[in-house]
């Protein structure tokens, strides 16, 4: 176990520092995950009934190697790694809440975690975990909460806000992530609310800097522009004069019979 | 047997009134005897309907008025010495009083032992004193359902399971138990113990509910299989409501309002105030979250008008529109919605609430800027107002289309719903549903009991001494 002590200070000093040295970290980060297998952490029910202090410190080591992982994994911007480390470390916030002595990096973790789920729009599993953490007025925590709701709501310009003034710099690159999944949002709401919409005004809307990304945007999305300005096809005319056969087919056979089954 | 059991119970409702303490006690005591009786019957013949119909008979009359001294009455009468004997007498906190030789003789069959045993353990959690239900519980499930693999002693093993569960949870350690249960649960899903099975997924469910590990009880409900034609409406009712919830939180809203509906509607209909009054308060809730707003009699439902007052109060708010009216509401009810578990649930109401604002809005006015949008609404400026009608006619909540050069919003002229597919969607669903209840019924038809056979033998005989007479006659004209 003194071997994984010293090793994880090592990496705590790499990792600390501003300019990564990701050839030396790596290597040293793959040897704490073996060291953790190694470490024989106790379910908590054991923890619970054995006051010794070699099983309580093997649990809080287990706890700080995860925890500085997934803090790592968020710097360099590996996130597979980062769901993964998360998944672990949830065992131990949840689980083992009261047994160990509660850890500084819970919240800003946990924040940054429903921040990732919202960014990629997984909304079912935001709300799961959210259910399960139960300080709610924590900062870091409400923070990822009033974002889920600009979202829901449709306030765009919340999430733009929002995108300036984050607790912890590491939620950068989520805040950035969901404001480009707000983008397409926006854009799909666009093309069902709007006849014409001139460029400059697109270009506010969907929160742009310049022409160049507008453009790009438009590309994308098969718009068409005539003469300065966005035309959005209706499409409804179409769907009401198509009729859907083949679902009325399906639905008059099943009537047709469980009809006769009766008579 | 049945019928002196029905008039026994009859007489001492009746005259409960005038008799004094000793002889309604006298009466209850014949009456426990009458249902262990036939308890006993049970493991003579091997038919589980005289069990069945002794729990349903015990738990539903004697059970509030079971003391200790009743089961002691019982126990000396049943029970011959023996170490469960011992167990209950210091559970009750008796001594053993009469003589000895005189049970010696008897043999107690395992079913009237479990039975004993299991209102011995109700009637400690209904004195309050969980610890020790916690260990008789415990105590039932090494030594007796273990030691017996029978088929008859499956809807007590139900009732054993669900008390156990329960004197836990009262207890404060629902936890722990988890892995136990699982076991029990693989054990009776192989020995086909149906009963047990279908109680044991129900607690499991609301075990992980209680903790809120919601993805735990998905994946549960999701590789296990609901027997529903075997299992009692009860335990379907529970079922249901346990799955309403998972799916709720996991904004599965019509799956969710689909099985909340189902929970009420097998459930007891005017009894049974708390379990109606919770699964009303999620209905409602769903509903909102759905978009739509519920009925106003679904409030006035007798005995759960009361605790519905605050649902009430929610529902005018969002139909109101008004969000600051909302917050006022969620914070005077806070704790409340707490302690009922819907608390996060309301709280994503928030967006229903400025959702309905903008339909009446867009209802009410052909043309609107967005400054007096976003003024009704209380909504921050006219860039969030833009947005939020922008999404709202994205997700097909209003019919309109923005201008956004003049800033307004203009919505367009009704279109007459008998044109477009809408009708044909409802009576399919509507068509859909007789048909379902048509199949239901089908499948739920038994063959006719014995005596109705008898009658219908009789009629055949009548008709051959018909046919022979017809034949005889027959003869005659051809002679």
């Amino acid at each position: 176990m003194d071997s994984v002590v010293a090793d994880l200070e090592q990496f705590r000093s790499l990792s600390e520092q501003s300019q990564l040295n990701t050839d030396q970290c790596k290597p040293l980060l793959t040897k704490l995950k073996i060291g953790l297998t190694k470490l024989d952490v106790p379910s908590p029910r054991e923890l619970q009934n054995n006051k010794g202090e070699g099983v309580h410190k093997a649990t809080f080591l287990a706890r700080e190697i995860l925890e500085l992982g997934t803090l790592y994994s968020l710097r360099v911007g590996d996130e597979v790694a980062f769901e993964r480390f998360v998944t672990q470390l949830k065992t131990f916030y949840f689980d083992y809440s009261g047994l160990l002595p509660a850890s500084q990096k819970q919240d800003p973790i946990l924040g940054v975690y429903l921040l990732y789920l919202l960014a990629e729009n997984k909304i079912a599993e935001f709300h799961t975990q959210l259910e399960l953490i139960p300080d709610h007025t924590n900062r870091y925590i409400r923070y990822s909460i009033e974002l889920e709701q600009a979202k829901m709501e449709g306030s765009y310009n919340h999430i733009l806000e929002a995108g300036n003034s984050f607790p912890v710099d590491y939620y950068a690159q989520f805040t950035q992530k969901l404001i480009n999944t707000s983008r397409h949002d926006i854009a799909d709401s666009l093309q069902s609310a709007y006849e014409t919409l001139k460029l400059d005004d697109a270009r506010s809307l969907l929160m742009l800097k310049d022409n160049s990304e507008l453009e790009k945007f438009v590309a994308e999305r098969k718009w068409t522009v005539k003469d300065n300005s966005l035309q959005f096809s209706s499409e409804s005319d179409k769907e009401t004069t198509h009729v859907d056969a083949l679902r009325l087919i399906a639905q008059n056979l099943a009537y047709a019979t469980e009809l006769e089954q009766i008579i | 047997m049945s019928g002196d059991g029905d008039v026994v119970m009859a007489d001492s409702q009746a005259v409960a009134e005038t008799k004094t303490p000793e002889e309604i006690e006298a009466l209850l005591y014949s009456d426990l005897r009458t249902y262990i009786t036939q308890v006993e019957r049970t493991s003579l013949t091997k038919e589980t309907r005289h069990l069945n119909r002794a729990l349903r008979y015990t738990f539903s009359k004697l059970r509030r008025r079971l003391t200790s001294d009743l089961l002691l009455k019982a126990v000396q009468e049943f029970y011959p010495s023996v170490d469960g004997r011992n167990v209950i007498l210091e559970k009750l906190g008796k001594k053993d009083e009469m003589a000895v030789e005189e049970t010696q003789g008897k043999e107690i069959t395992p079913e009237v032992e479990v039975f004993l045993h299991l209102l011995v353990l109700v009637h400690l959690l209904d004195s309050k004193k969980n610890a020790e239900a916690v260990q008789h519980a415990e105590w039932i499930l090494e030594h007796l359902m273990s030691a017996w693999n029978r088929r008859t002693l499956d809807p007590l093993s139900a009732k054993v399971y669900f008390y156990f569960s329960r004197a836990h949870e009262l207890n404060g350690d629902f936890s722990e138990i988890r892995p136990k249960l699982l076991q029990y649960q693989r054990t009776a899903t192989l020995r086909h113990n149906f009963d047990g099975q279908v109680v044991l997924l129900n607690l499991l469910l609301r075990n992980y509910l209680h903790y809120k590990l919601y993805d735990q009880a998905e994946k549960l409900a999701e590789k296990t299989e609901f027997l529903e034609h075997k299992a009692p409406s009860n335990e379907a009712a529970r079922y249901y409501f346990y799955l309403g919830r998972i799916n709720a939180v996991q904004l599965r809203y019509s799956d969710a309002f689909n099985n909340l509906q189902k929970a009420l509607r097998k459930g007891p209909r005017d009894s049974a105030n708390g379990w109606r009054s919770i699964v009303t308060k999620f209905s409602i809730i769903v509903q909102l979250l759905l978009g739509e707003i519920p009925e106003r009699s679904l409030f006035r439902a007798e005995g759960i008008k009361h605790s519905l007052l605050p649902y009430f109060q929610l529902t005018q708010t969002v139909r109101s529109g008004s969000v600051n009216e909302f917050h006022e509401v969620v914070a005077k009810y806070s704790d409340l919605f707490k302690k009922d578990n819907t608390y996060l649930l309301v709280l994503r109401l928030r967006h229903t609430v400025i959702k309905t604002g903008l339909k009446k809005i867009s209802a009410a006015y052909s043309r609107v800027s967005f400054t007096d949008i976003s003024k009704k609404l209380n909504l921050e400026s006219e860039v969030d107002a833009e947005y939020v009608v922008a999404k709202s006619i994205r997700d097909a909540s209003i019919d309109a289309t923005i201008d956004h050069t003049s800033g307004y919003i203009k919505s367009n002229d009704n279109v007459d719903v008998y044109a477009t597919d809408e009708p044909e969607k409802a009576f399919h669903a509507r068509i859909g549903f007789c048909l379902q209840v048509h199949n239901d019924a089908v499948k739920a038809m038994r063959y006719p009991p014995e005596s109705w056979k008898q009658t219908k033998e009789e009629d055949d005989t009548k008709d051959l001494n018909e046919e022979d007479l017809a034949d005889l006659l027959d003869d005659e004209d051809t002679d």
